[in-house]
């Protein structure tokens, strides 16, 4: 099995669970629940 | 092959936009599910929409970056771009062939009879440009006197905003249109570009202007799972190339940045010259024998 892909993907898991840590997550779901009228060209 | 793509591509949307409470309820789906990320491009402010689009959540990380640090804690959207890479570092732009629900648009857009056109291949590296500027750059640099800046791809091009976020919500909520301005008229304008490109040229928006094709495709020379060419199998039928939707010659370069993966080359080869496996490892040259 190549090494590469394997990095790539223990390298994207630890930023996916470092970006977890610093609460995205709350800043995702708040975005994703409010319309954002700038977000779809309205205002 | 191809039916279950396809089947997979409408179970996907279908999944995808399963609150249809919306014209009863709140305008659109508030739940906690909005905290995920959809791994194609699908606007979270789409009425049934009940994932969020990694590229708007990573637009509005990247513009309020200054805002989150004074707050004490640096949101620059890693767990996005982990999200996303760890689909690439898997299966490159698999994603898009398979999953994307705009990608699906367009080819049902596509199946329209009308005459096909062959797109150049340089417009290709256009998509770099839009993720790097719209996404990362302006959102991040572009800032007012509070320090917030604005998400440019969404506000300035996303088709997938303007068709099932922007038009079903102004239909909604028609007190919308007066909030209605340039910018609105200026995605309509795009909007009616991608969709006639995507008419005549297939799957023209993921070519040309995608960020997360952008994105996904920096993975296809990597990802775990690639396109394998066997040369001696292949007789030069030229048959793959015929039916790639995204002008790929894979006898040439099967891990082009440009192919979505959607494996219709495998089924268009009748030879077996092409395979979707595990990426094999280096073969390390045994030691030669020396004989004297």
């Amino acid at each position: 099995m190549a090494k590469a892909p394997i990095w790539l993907l223990i390298l994207f898991i630890v930023l996916f669970i470092w970006g977890l840590n610093t609460g995205e997550i709350a800043n995702i779901l708040n975005s994703g629940t409010s319309i954002c009228l700038s977000c779809i060209g309205v205002g | 092959m191809d039916n279950l793509r396809r089947l997979v591509q409408f179970l996907t949307a279908a999944i995808t936009n399963a609150y249809l409470l919306f014209p009863f309820g709140s305008v659109i789906y508030q739940g906690p599910l909005k905290s995920l990320c959809h791994p194609g491009l699908h606007c979270y402010s789409c009425p049934s929409a009940i994932l969020s689009c990694p590229v708007g959540a990573l637009q509005n990380m990247l513009s309020a970056v200054r805002l989150s640090a004074q707050a004490g804690m640096i949101q620059v959207g890693a767990s996005i771009v982990g999200y996303l890479g760890i689909f690439g570092a898997l299966s490159g732009r698999l994603p898009c062939g398979w999953l994307c629900p705009f990608g699906l648009i367009q080819d049902l857009l596509h199946r329209i009879p009308s005459p096909k056109i062959k797109l150049p291949s340089f417009f290709n590296y256009f998509r770099y440009v839009v993720l790097i500027l719209l996404v990362v750059l302006l959102p991040l640099l572009l800032v007012d006197e509070l320090g917030l800046g604005q998400p440019w791809f969404c506000k300035l091009l996303c088709p997938s905003g303007t068709l099932v976020g922007a038009l079903p919500l102004l239909y909604f909520k028609p007190n919308l249109w007066h909030n209605v301005g340039l910018y609105f008229w200026n995605k309509i304008f795009w909007m009616v570009v991608i969709i006639l490109g995507a008419v005549f040229i297939s799957r023209f928006f993921c070519r040309v202007m995608c960020p997360l094709g952008g994105f996904y495709g920096l993975f296809n020379r990597f990802s775990l799972f690639c396109l394998q060419f066997d040369e001696g199998k292949c007789v030069h039928c030229l048959a793959c190339e015929r039916r790639c939707p995204t002008g790929c010659q894979p006898y040439k370069d099967a891990n082009s940045a440009a192919c979505i993966h959607c494996l219709k080359c495998l089924q268009a080869c009748r030879f077996g010259a092409l395979a979707f496996k595990m990426r094999p490892g280096k073969v390390q040259a045994l030691p030669v024998r020396s004989e004297k």
